[in-house]
């Protein structure tokens, strides 16, 4: 038994489908008790008339001669009868039974008798079920010697009239409970419509978007109890408007970072196409062919920082020392061509970290390749590696001529570069975009003691 | 005249000595049944015969179809020698089953028996029945449609005749509707208004009825042989096919604790009375067919009967 179509039945039907049988249940139990109060007060008011008879037949009950008789009330029997549209039996006995006037054989109450209290008992008399009242009196007068004489009435009619008078009662009350049921279902129905309108106007409203609107949907008049569903369909498309202007953002600087170099190139080869003379050509070649290196590396830039902006960093184990040496190694060469002392400040012992060493690697060479780029002519670059209980860090000290307070501000950003800078404006954001997939941070501060510029990547331990 | 006034003042000693002297007849049910025309016939006889001056008076004692008059005999008015209790065989079948208490039919003193009575079977006029086989025929298709009237509770002798009725039809007792009165007049008033169908009552007190006009059919009498008189156009059950018997025994009785004296003295006076020329139409009023006995003979009756219907109550299933 699959419950699958239940679950994709739609709200209104999966609340009527629990309301009902729970109503019905509900409207069962009423019907019962309803039942039960029909038979208590038609044998209530069955069982006064009963009393009646009884009362009746005893004020004809005669002791007068020292015998016992009774003169029996036909007029009444036939009038009860009449009432009762049932058959009517009496039994007056002594308690002994020495003396029995009636219907001998009438059932006897199914507990003994107290003087003067009437009882009321359901029980079979000719295989019709019949309602008794059953009366016991001490008697005026001692009939014989032997125990207390005690006169025993007792009346009983068939419960035909008063089953039908229950059965109409019970029915009635089927008939109104049914009813109110089916206007119950009928207001849940439509309750539930009303109730879910909101939502289906979100829909509406949602289906009439235009494909590329992300922004929020409307929460003000939504029922409280959507309103966390929309909250968060309105954050996604918050996450994804965000991703879309990164993507836009990155188009824009790919087609900005893209095309000055293009038109530059395209410029200085119909410079050199034109050129005669083959010095200045060879001359207008090497400038050419420093843009285009200038070109590539500013490529590399935009798909690594793109590439950083949508991988999820992986978590190894390194070491601090060796990361700083190989990046100390690669750039050597440029140091050298600007003539700086460029070094790694040891460790005595490893520092063992952890992170993305790739990305951290990419992002210490950019931030030292932009030292060793702007620095001043035989300055000084510094590599320095530090691990605490927090974190790691790795940073980069030059003595250079340190930065206007304006850009220092927006460094980190794309395309934020010191006058003069020749670099695309990538590197820091790159380094930026490396440390915040770390939940670390890129702090930029005057160096104190060499005087220039301290970069500093901090990441957390995880 | 000196002769007659000895007669008189010999008559008035006697009276005045004598049991009947202020004699009253208690008949243990309401009137216009077997033990009223028990003592009516008592009190006509012995006023027709000249024994008494002043006639027999008749109380009426209901309850229990005898029993407690029965009791009030033994247990209260056991010495008084002026009430004389009228009994039938249905006492004394009650009595057999021990409805009349813890009693035997030794703690009385019986008398004399007057009359034979003897079950009949009638229904109304208007009744579908004309036949006790038409009857027999109903109650055994719808034996809870037709319910009995009679005298007597469960186990009483009307209610045997009914009884006996039903399983002749193969009906079992046990389903037979029958409602008890107190005596065969009420049974009788009952039957006319229709509240009962069938009546299981004695062919003197239907008689009676049927004489005050009751609209009532005989369907049969429950003796070995047609009665004579006005019975004779009706069958008995033997004849339609039925073995019922039921012979009723009339008589009267004293307390056990009168005298030996006072009981001859009833018996004698009941003697000349029922010896009396006025008897045949006196037993004819009361619907009694001649059955005088008393003394040995009338013991050695009432002691048989009172073994049958020992047997007949374990038959039924009514002995107490």
């Amino acid at each position: 038994m699959s419950w699958n179509w239940v679950r994709r039945a739609s709200i209104r039907f999966r609340l009527l489908a629990l309301l009902l049988p729970a109503m019905a249940l509900v409207t069962a139990a009423s019907l019962w008790l309803t039942r039960t109060d029909a038979v208590a007060s038609a044998n209530a008011a069955y069982d006064r008339s009963l009393l009646g008879a009884i009362k009746a037949l005893d004020l004809n009950v005669s002791t007068a001669s020292g015998g016992l008789s009774v003169e029996l009330p036909y007029r009444l029997f036939e009038f009860f009868q009449l009432t009762a549209t049932g058959n009517v039996y009496f039994r007056v006995a002594t308690a002994d039974s020495l003396v029995e006037i009636g219907n001998p054989d009438l059932p006897p109450p199914p507990s003994a008798l107290r003087t003067g209290q009437p009882m009321f008992y359901d029980a079979t008399y000719f295989g019709e079920s019949v309602r008794v009242g059953a009366f016991m009196r001490p008697l005026e007068q001692r009939l014989n010697e032997g125990g207390e004489p005690q006169l025993v009435i007792q009346v009983a009619e068939s419960t035909s009239s008063r089953e039908q008078f229950t059965a109409s009662f019970v029915r009635r009350a089927a008939v109104r409970d049914i009813l109110l049921l089916v206007l119950m279902s009928l207001a849940v129905v439509m309750g539930l419509t009303v109730a879910l309108r909101p939502m289906a106007s979100l829909a509406v409203q949602t289906r009439a978007r235009a494909p590329d609107d992300l922004r929020p949907l409307q929460t003000g008049d939504l029922p409280s109890d959507i309103r966390p569903l929309v909250d968060a369909i309105n954050q996604q498309l918050e996450r994804t408007n965000q991703l879309m202007a990164e993507r836009r953002g990155f188009i824009d600087d790919a087609s900005h970072q893209l095309r000055t170099p293009l038109t530059i190139l395209r410029a200085q080869l119909d410079y050199v196409l034109r050129e005669p003379d083959p010095v200045q050509r060879q001359l207008a070649l090497e400038a050419l062919s420093e843009e285009l290196g200038n070109a590539i590396r500013a490529t590399n830039q935009l798909l690594t920082l793109a590439r950083t902006d949508a991988a999820r960093p992986q978590r190894e184990r390194f070491d601090l020392g060796d990361l700083a040496r190989e990046v100390a190694l690669e750039l050597l060469p440029l140091a050298r061509a600007r003539g700086m002392d460029f070094g790694v400040d040891e460790q005595a012992e490893p520092l063992e970290a952890e992170g993305d060493r790739g990305m951290l690697q990419h992002a210490l060479i950019n931030i030292a390749h932009n030292a060793i780029q702007h620095g001043r002519p035989q300055g000084m670059v510094t590599l320095q590696v530090a691990a605490d209980p927090l974190g790691f860090s790795l940073q980069v000290i030059d003595n250079g001529f340190g930065i206007d307070a304006d850009v220092l501000n927006r460094l980190g950003q794309r395309f934020v570069k010191s006058r003069g800078s020749r670099g695309s404006g990538l590197g820091l954001a790159i380094a930026n975009s490396v440390i915040e997939r770390h939940a670390g941070r890129l702090r930029i501060e005057p160096a104190q003691a060499a005087g220039g510029l301290c970069v500093a990547l901090w990441w957390p331990r995880s | 005249m000196k002769r007659l006034f000895f007669l008189l003042s010999l008559t008035t000693v006697l009276a005045q000595a004598g049991v009947l002297e202020g004699a009253r007849c208690i008949a243990p049910a309401k009137p216009g049944g077997g033990f009223d025309l028990t003592c009516q016939l008592a009190r006509s006889a012995l006023q027709e015969a000249g024994l008494t001056q002043v006639p027999l008076s008749i109380v009426y004692q209901p309850g229990g179809i005898g029993a407690l008059a029965f009791k009030s005999a033994v247990t209260q008015r056991l010495t008084d020698s002026h009430a004389i209790v009228a009994f039938s065989s249905g006492s004394l079948l009650n009595l057999a089953q021990g409805r009349f208490g813890p009693y035997m039919s030794r703690d009385v003193r019986w008398i004399a028996s007057l009359g034979l009575d003897y079950g009949v079977i009638a229904v109304r006029q208007d009744a579908p029945f004309k036949t006790l086989a038409q009857l027999v025929s109903a109650l055994r298709e719808t034996p809870n449609r037709i319910v009995f009237g009679a005298g007597g509770s469960i186990g009483s002798q009307d209610w045997m005749k009914a009884a006996m009725l039903a399983r002749a039809a193969g009906v079992s007792h046990k389903v037979m509707r029958f409602v008890a009165f107190e005596g065969g007049g009420e049974a009788l008033t009952a039957l006319r208004g229709d509240h009962v169908q069938v009546l299981a009552g004695d062919a003197a007190e239907v008689a009676r009825q049927i004489d005050q006009g009751a609209q009532v059919r005989v369907l049969a009498v429950l003796a070995a042989e047609r009665l004579p008189g006005r019975w004779t156009q009706v069958p008995t059950a033997r004849e339609q096919g039925f073995d019922i018997r039921w012979p009723i025994v009339r008589g009267l009785y004293v307390g056990p604790g009168v005298s030996d004296r006072d009981r001859n003295e009833w018996v004698d006076a009941l003697t000349r009375a029922m010896s009396h020329s006025s008897l045949p139409r006196e037993l004819a009023r009361a619907g009694f067919q001649p059955a005088w006995m008393t003394g040995v003979e009338l013991e050695a009756l009432v002691n048989k009967q009172m073994v049958e219907y020992r047997q007949l109550a374990i038959e039924f299933g009514v002995s107490r």
